[in-house]
């Protein structure tokens, strides 16, 4: 492999690793907003 | 008459072990074990073995300490005795110094045997070095203990505390490993022990700092 | 959840980190001048180091929100100590692997036990012993408080660390050094991408303990609601 496909490898990885989280993140959230969504529907059904 | 109550403390973990023997007989039975892992690991470096001694010393030396640190606590927990410590008005910083003071008698202990077995399944003669290993071994110890007691008393409050304290105690307390390797390394192979300054200092530096921040951080720790 | 001047902060925020991603890259690979003995190999150090400087920031705040958390009993303390260490070992990550690709082509192998790469490696463990002990402390206030020390021990043995692998290094040393020099035509890019990654870091901290804020709300909400069902 020449440094160029080294180079591109090492800027691939640091968006993968920053990717990774912003993804884990954003599904995180969603998850949270579906969890208050639901405590919501059960207290308007009480 | 605060050393009056460290000495209650460490007094009851030290005769709680003496009766049952329990953490030393695991202590001293994984530092062997470990000890034959690595005669058969190292075969093929058996000609310049004695170089390889420090770090296997340390490594058994770590992991009997380990279960030395875990058994403190989890006597406790088993009985409630926990509940009954904290009832006695006696200072948190106390209850850590008598503890630490009992993780290191033990791992001393260990350490001791351990050593006099390497010298055994290594064919290793030691004389002279004898006087600086036991400064090393000390200092190093009292580091590791200082830190891991704190440490050990955290895992206790978690759900998976024999397998969590190794996890959390090995990362910090790789200054000690490192320093006391080299520093095992120094003695053993070579001549000149001036440059035995460096590694002390560090340890030493090492246990004065976390025996200071555990002392002052164990009532967090403590489970109610 | 956030009230509206939040919000927009926060998207703002985002965008300038995307547009600033943009510019870092624009500096990194057509400004910044081609090196001399690594040509362009040299350009992964211009996101590798300020990777790894903005990591250790991430690790003071947690260290600071820590001793704040033991001091305030504030929740939004640990929420704050919780995001800068996750973001913060991301970053390490970051650098452990990066870190390896650059040493590969340079020096053959993958890894070299050098001072800052090992520092490095030991530093994220211990944060990641951090996320560790977190992770198996059922309840929330004993996990704040538990966690709390165990990010000042960490803190506290940082420095030692790096003491002590900086002197086992030259004990034992080896022809493979870190390229440590940075030529002045290199400055500019170099700062611009250091900036933008401190701005991530502020971005996604910022984003994960709005996130633990919530999270911990919506804990107490349910507790209280089964208590009093």
């Amino acid at each position: 492999m020449n440094t160029m496909a080294y180079l591109f490898a090492a800027y691939v990885a640091v968006w993968v690793i920053l990717a990774i989280y912003l993804f884990s993140l954003h599904a995180r959230e969603r998850k949270l907003r579906d969890e208050v969504r639901r405590l919501r529907t059960m207290l308007e059904r009480r | 008459m605060m050393l009056g109550k460290i000495w209650a403390v460490f007094r009851k973990d030290l005769l709680i072990e003496l009766r049952t023997k329990d953490s030393l007989n695991a202590m001293l039975f994984f530092g062997v074990v470990v000890l034959v892992v690595f005669n058969f690991a190292l075969e093929a470096v058996r000609d310049s073995i004695r170089a390889a001694v420090p770090g296997v010393l340390w490594v058994a030396f770590a992991f009997a300490g380990t279960l030395g640190l875990n058994r403190i606590f989890a006597a406790e927990k088993d009985n409630n005795c926990l509940q009954g410590l904290l009832m006695i008005p006696v200072d948190r910083g106390v209850i850590y110094l008598g503890k630490m003071l009992a993780a290191t008698v033990f791992m001393l202990v260990s350490e001791g045997v351990i050593f006099v077995l390497t010298l055994v399944f290594f064919n290793l003669t030691v004389w002279r070095e004898v006087p600086y290993l036991v400064l090393v071994f000390c200092v190093g110890t009292v580091g590791f203990t200082a830190v891991g007691t704190l440490l050990a008393a955290v895992a206790a409050n978690t759900r998976m505390r024999e397998v969590l304290l190794p996890l959390i105690l090995f990362p910090v307390v790789v200054p000690i490993l490192i320093n006391a390797v080299e520093a095992t390394a120094i003695i053993l192979n070579t001549v000149d022990y001036r440059v035995l300054r460096q590694p002390l200092t560090i340890m030493t530096v090492f246990a004065i700092v976390f025996s200071t921040l555990s002392y002052l951080f164990f009532e967090y720790v403590l489970e109610e | 959840m956030k009230d509206r001047g939040e919000g927009t902060f926060d998207a703002v925020l985002g965008a300038a980190v995307a547009a600033g991603m943009v510019l870092a890259l624009y500096m990194a690979f057509l400004v910044a001048p081609r090196e001399r003995t690594m040509g362009d190999l040299q350009r992964i150090f211009y996101f590798h180091v300020p990777a790894g400087i903005t990591g250790l920031t991430a690790f003071a705040f947690n260290f600071v929100a820590s001793v704040m958390f033991l001091v305030r009993r504030k929740h939004r303390w640990d929420a704050l100590a919780l995001a800068s260490a996750e973001v913060g070992v991301m970053l390490f990550s970051i650098v452990l692997v990066t870190g390896p690709i650059w040493a590969k082509p340079a020096w053959f192998v993958w890894w070299t036990w050098s001072p800052r790469l090992t520092s490095s490696l030991v530093l994220w463990m211990l944060y990641v012993a951090y996320l560790l002990v977190r992770n198996y402390v059922s309840d929330p206030e004993r996990r704040a408080q538990m966690s709390a020390v165990f990010a000042i021990v960490a803190f506290a043995d940082a420095p030692i660390v790096w003491f002590s692998i900086r002197w086992w290094r030259d004990q034992h040393p080896s022809p493979m050094l870190e390229t440590g020099g940075l030529s002045p035509a290199m400055w500019p890019a170099f700062a611009i991408c250091w900036a933008v990654f401190q701005l991530l870091m502020i971005y996604l901290v910022r984003r994960r303990a709005a996130l633990e804020g919530v999270r911990h709300d919506l804990d107490e909400l349910m507790r209280s609601a089964e208590r009093s069902a």
